[in-house]
């Protein structure tokens, strides 16, 4: 239990570290000294600026991203191999995480839309209706569709979905495997707690922050479920991939 | 016996994707009809949401067996026929009275405002919003004395579909209100059986028939509010008689209530709704 208690412990410092202190010094630091630089070396491929600081915030995020990861497995008792796909994963999990992706869009859609009627009754804090269009793509999603738009797509796609499925493989292979020894139903309910968190700490408003929220709310206890009745994070990745692609494809 | 070829891992995969794609159907409906298909042909609201059904239903009966909700004795059809019919009358009635209840709330408020009053009249006797209303707009516009308005569509008073296509809508509603109770008190109510904790069953059952109520919020919340008696009559009947067909019957009598207040006219059953869900 002790052990339990102190990887906890680790991911919730890392996880605040990370949010805190990286990427804020990132936004700050990294990303403004190396926007200059980009500009005058693709002098001749012109964007404005907005979007090349954009595609560098995201950059750097997915490096940051895939560094917690790291510094996560280092730390708690998990380890990197546990998280490997199998020798022999079954296509068919691959297929039916795919299919889940998409079911998990559907619903979490839905809660966006009765959320958005439910603001709409209260004026006072609710947006107008067309501007929650703009607050839909506006926080991390404008960082996706920003670097699916510039960058060439052979290099746009991997990015983003290395992004998403790290996400998932911190998440779900690394936190929920860390909780599981207080037990399933807490562990997924934790999970599922820090994964909202993770997709609203940060943010400016709680607009920016509904519609993410809402899919981690979904993701968080189904993937969670999944996650312990089947320890493959795999299938549970192509989900994420999923529903993420469709979101971006569908609410433009 | 489709469940049975599944490897476990499968099956729990295809019984998450069940429950999530009976909750998100009237999503897949909306977005097959104004986003994947439009580009290519032009669908109604309700053809889009039986070809989201009939897809859901299709996946759900390969993990969960579809055949259980149907099994029953002659005994049991025919107090199935009779607790349908009964429970069908009421809720209509429920439904009525919860709309005309939630419109002389905002009649009392309109009032002041100088609206129109035949077409909030129009609007009781059908249970319409008057956004709806608005968006048909012939008959409001007249009777505000602004004339006669360019074509907009069928308005609520019109009844000038043909008898075919309103026969064909009949069966559209009918086949709809069915596939929507086996989802919601076929299917959905099979995976709540499955919690292995009773209490978690039964809130798992209540958050069915909320959600019954609340996916129909496209039409508006006092919609909503007249579908919660629906979807707690149709799930008290399933668990009364212990078959799904009381509560299809249910549903149908319902929606053809509905078909029959609003001459058939499957523009103006949907249009009022996809203007409260535009607002």
């Amino acid at each position: 239990m002790s052990r339990v208690v102190i990887d906890l412990v680790v991911v919730i410092a890392a996880l605040v570290v990370y949010y805190k202190v990286l990427l804020v010094a990132m936004r700050r630091r990294l990303v403004p000294a190396t926007v200059p630089f980009l500009l005058r070396r693709f002098r001749r491929v012109r964007h404005p600026v907005d979007d090349v600081e954009n595609i560098t915030t995201f950059g750097y995020s997915v490096v940051l991203q895939v560094a917690l990861l790291g510094a996560l497995a280092a730390l708690t008792t998990v380890e990197l191999r546990q998280l490997r796909p199998a020798a022999e994963q079954p296509l068919v999990l691959l297929l039916l995480g795919a299919v889940l992706g998409f079911g998990e869009m559907l619903l979490a859609a839905f809660l966006g839309l009765v959320a958005i009627r439910v603001s709409a009754a209260f004026p006072h804090i609710g947006n107008p209706l067309a501007h929650w269009q703009v607050t839909m793509n506006s926080g991390w999603m404008r960082l996706f569709k920003t670097t699916i738009k510039v960058l060439p797509l052979p290099a746009a796609i991997p990015l983003v979905t290395l992004y998403v499925g790290v996400e998932e493989l911190i998440i779900r292979g690394i936190v929920l495997s860390v909780l599981l020894p207080l037990g399933q139903i807490s562990a997924v309910l934790l999970s599922t707690a820090i994964f909202v968190g993770y997709q609203v700490f940060n943010l400016p408003s709680w607009r920016v922050g509904l519609f993410p929220a809402l899919g981690a709310l979904v993701m968080g206890p189904v993937h969670g479920v999944l996650y312990v009745l089947v320890p493959d994070v795999w299938p549970l990745v192509v989900a994420h991939v999923t529903f993420f692609t469709i979101v971006a494809l569908t609410f433009r | 016996m489709t469940a049975r070829i599944l490897t476990p891992e499968s099956h729990a995969y295809g019984l998450a994707i069940a429950v999530v794609l009976c909750l998100g159907v009237y999503t897949m409906s909306t977005l097959v009809q104004s986003q994947w298909l439009a580009p290519w042909r032009r669908i109604h609201f309700w053809q889009a949401h039986l070809g989201s059904l009939s897809l859901v239903i299709l996946w759900c009966s390969l993990v969960v067996d579809p055949t259980a909700m149907f099994r029953m004795t002659s005994g049991t059809a025919l107090l199935s026929l009779a607790v349908g019919i009964l429970l069908g009358v009421v809720s209509t009635k429920v439904d009525r009275a919860v709309v005309r209840y939630a419109r002389r709330g905002e009649t009392a408020k309109r009032r002041g405002r100088n609206q129109p009053q035949r077409a909030i009249q129009v609007a009781h006797a059908r249970g319409w919003t008057l956004r709806g209303l608005r968006t048909v707009g012939a008959s409001v516009r007249m009777a505000a004395g602004h004339g006669p308005a360019p074509h907009v569509g069928r308005s609520a008073l019109s009844t000038s579909a043909s008898p075919s296509k309103r026969q064909s809508t009949l069966w559209l509603l009918i086949l709809v209100g069915g596939f929507e109770e086996i989802i919601f008190r076929g299917f959905l109510v099979q995976l709540c059986f499955m919690i292995p904790w009773p209490a978690w069953t039964a809130a798992a059952l209540v958050g069915t028939v909320v959600f019954f109520g609340v996916a129909h919020v496209q039409f508006g919340w006092i919609h909503v509010a007249g579908k919660l008696p629906l979807g707690t009559l149709a799930l008290a009947s399933v668990l009364l008689v212990n078959v799904v067909l009381p509560a299809i019957i249910i549903h149908a009598f319902f929606n053809w209530s509905v078909w029959r207040d609003t001459d058939g006219d499957i523009e103006t059953i949907f249009r009022s709704g996809r203007v409260a869900a535009r607002q």
